[in-house]
């Protein structure tokens, strides 16, 4: 085998070497208030991914992230903008861009409740809006902003979000972001910043091919890098389901909807019209079942988000769209009805489980000639993803 | 234990195909030496090595793992052979024992079912899972930061 240590030298991208870590959040430098708010908020040790990167976001360097999903991103730059707003500014000092307006939402709630002793003004720009809300709390002057890119977009042009004193410009689920569909829209927003902004990007996957985009309009970036083979959580355990006929996979769903309802289950599927359909036949079958996708009303979906917030549902079927970044502590399962189409989206769907080290699972449905892409996509992660057992449900 | 008894064990399995030679390897090496590589050019990845010392302890224990599983007693002949999916390739010498054993990449224990040797090859399946398990465990032992 040709397992030479000097070929080590030649990878491209590692964890910087100047990665200090700070092991408590009271020893970060940070605001009396703001401080205050992490503990109200329950933390109460640093996560390995805030122990290193809070300090550089808060010192000003561009920093790119990567941190398993689930282990407290959304947190390391929440700490680090609140830390670097002045208050006594009104002019909005921080956009954030995620790729789904749920999430984009999500981070404004975390941002507002680790601000709560900071009189933070913040405010989600998403799509599916009235527009003019945003325009009037624009002007009433918002400290940081959230928001997906086509309505930071449209603000941006309207003039409303003001960038004149923005210091810094994140982007939550980076890859995601810096993908085709988002790629040419993300250039537009970084044309309104001033010169110097600081840009931080995070992700749980960040391909070589996005790091090296990265050096188009980052300055010197501190890194702080996962290796793909210790991307996947221990707490998650992954299993398979090999079926003849894609029918089949309706018949096993079935027989496990007992064990989706202990706790909440999350049901992935590759379109819109496939939830639409799943989501009928389970009903028609008398199970009861959430459903949600990118072609619903932005205010149907607000009222699923909330129900399954609360537990009120238990089983979600939707699509891509719940992938990333949405916490939702009471999920324990994960199932891929249809593998996902890359192999990025397979860690942050099941990533949807086993939140900041809780226990999960992730069962795949798949079809015979389906196997084979699993198992490339389990060797690449060095993981291990076995036949599902009988008593998956002591595992839940 | 005999510790001079010669001993060595790799196991590979990988493919050829549109992320360039995609694989997975590991060996344990009497002296407590272990390595594995991960190799993928899947969006400009590239190799991952790793290395490490066990104690006697561990190497002991994979000892008896193999010869709890009666690995070596099976052979090859009858297993499906690599083809366009990949292949599995696992080399064991132990005292006076030395096998070497090439096979397709397995989806399911339904394949080792319709197999010409199921016996045999689902020895060969359940010694695969619990090196992996152990090997993996070691090596995020030894090089994974925790997260939490």
């Amino acid at each position: 085998m040709a397992l030479d240590r000097q070929h080590d030298s030649k990878l491209k991208f590692e964890t910087s070497e100047d990665v200090k870590i700070v092991s408590r959040f009271d020893q970060m430098g940070l605001k009396d208030d703001l401080l205050r708010g992490i503990f109200a908020y329950n933390f109460e040790r640093p996560s390995a991914i805030q122990q290193r990167a809070i300090t550089p976001i808060k010192r000003g360097r561009d920093v790119i992230a990567q941190a398993q999903s689930g282990t407290g991103k959304t947190a390391t730059f929440s700490i680090g903008i609140l830390q670097s707003v002045d208050t006594s500014v009104r002019d909005t000092q921080a956009i954030v861009l995620a790729p789904t307006r749920e999430l984009a939402t999500q981070i404004q709630s975390v941002i507002m409740a680790l601000g709560d002793y900071m009189n933070i003004q913040s405010h989600a720009c998403i799509g599916g809006t009235r527009v003019g809300e945003d325009l009037k709390k624009l002007d009433h002057g918002q400290h940081i902003v959230t928001g997906t890119p086509g309505r930071i977009i449209d603000v941006l042009k309207r003039g409303n979000l003001r960038t004149r004193h923005l210091k810094m410009l994140v982007l939550d689920e980076a890859d995601e972001l810096l993908n085709k569909g988002f790629k040419e829209q993300i250039y537009d927003i970084y044309r309104y910043l001033p010169p110097g902004t600081q840009v931080v990007l995070l992700s749980a996957t960040l391909p070589p091919d996005v790091l090296d985009l990265t050096k188009k309009f980052m300055t010197d970036p501190i890194r702080i890098l996962v290796k793909r083979d210790e991307i996947t959580l221990e707490g998650i355990k992954q299993f398979f389901v090999a079926v003849e006929k894609e029918e089949w996979k309706f018949d096993t769903l079935c027989d496990l909807y007992d064990t989706l309802t202990i706790t909440q289950a999350v049901i992935f599927c590759n379109s819109r019209r496939k939830v639409d359909w799943l989501t009928a036949k389970m009903r028609e079958a008398n199970f009861t079942v959430a459903a949600m996708h990118g072609e619903m009303p932005q205010r149907e979906r607000d009222a699923i988000m909330q129900e399954f917030r609360q537990g009120a549902s238990r089983v979600l079927i939707t699509t891509d769209v719940w992938a990333r970044g949405i916490d939702v502590q009471q999920v324990s399962l994960v199932i891929n009805y249809d593998l996902p189409i890359n192999r990025e989206n397979y860690i942050h769907r099941i990533g949807r489980s086993g939140r900041f080290g809780r226990k999960g699972v992730a069962i795949n449905f798949v079809r015979n000639e389906d196997v084979k892409t699993l198992r490339e996509i389990e060797q690449y992660y060095s993981t291990q993803i076995d036949e599902m057992p009988m008593n998956v449900t002591d595992l839940v | 234990m005999d510790i001079e008894e010669p001993f060595f064990l790799r196991y590979y399995t990988g493919h050829s195909g549109r992320f360039g030679h995609e694989f997975l390897e590991f060996e344990f090496h009497a002296d407590g030496i272990c390595r594995y590589a991960n190799n993928s050019n899947y969006r400009n990845e590239n190799m991952i090595r790793k290395q490490m010392k066990v104690t006697p302890a561990v190497i002991s224990e994979v000892k008896r793992i193999i010869k709890d599983s009666e690995i070596l007693q099976e052979d090859d002949e009858q297993w499906p052979q690599r083809n366009s999916d990949g292949k599995q390739e696992l080399e064991i010498r132990l005292g006076d024992k030395h096998i070497s054993f090439v096979t397709s990449k397995i989806a399911s224990l339904a394949e080792v079912q319709r197999s010409e040797d199921p016996e045999g090859l689902r020895v060969f399946y359940y010694l695969v899972q619990d090196l992996k398990c152990l090997m993996l465990s070691l090596i995020s032992s030894h090089f994974k930061i925790k997260p939490i």
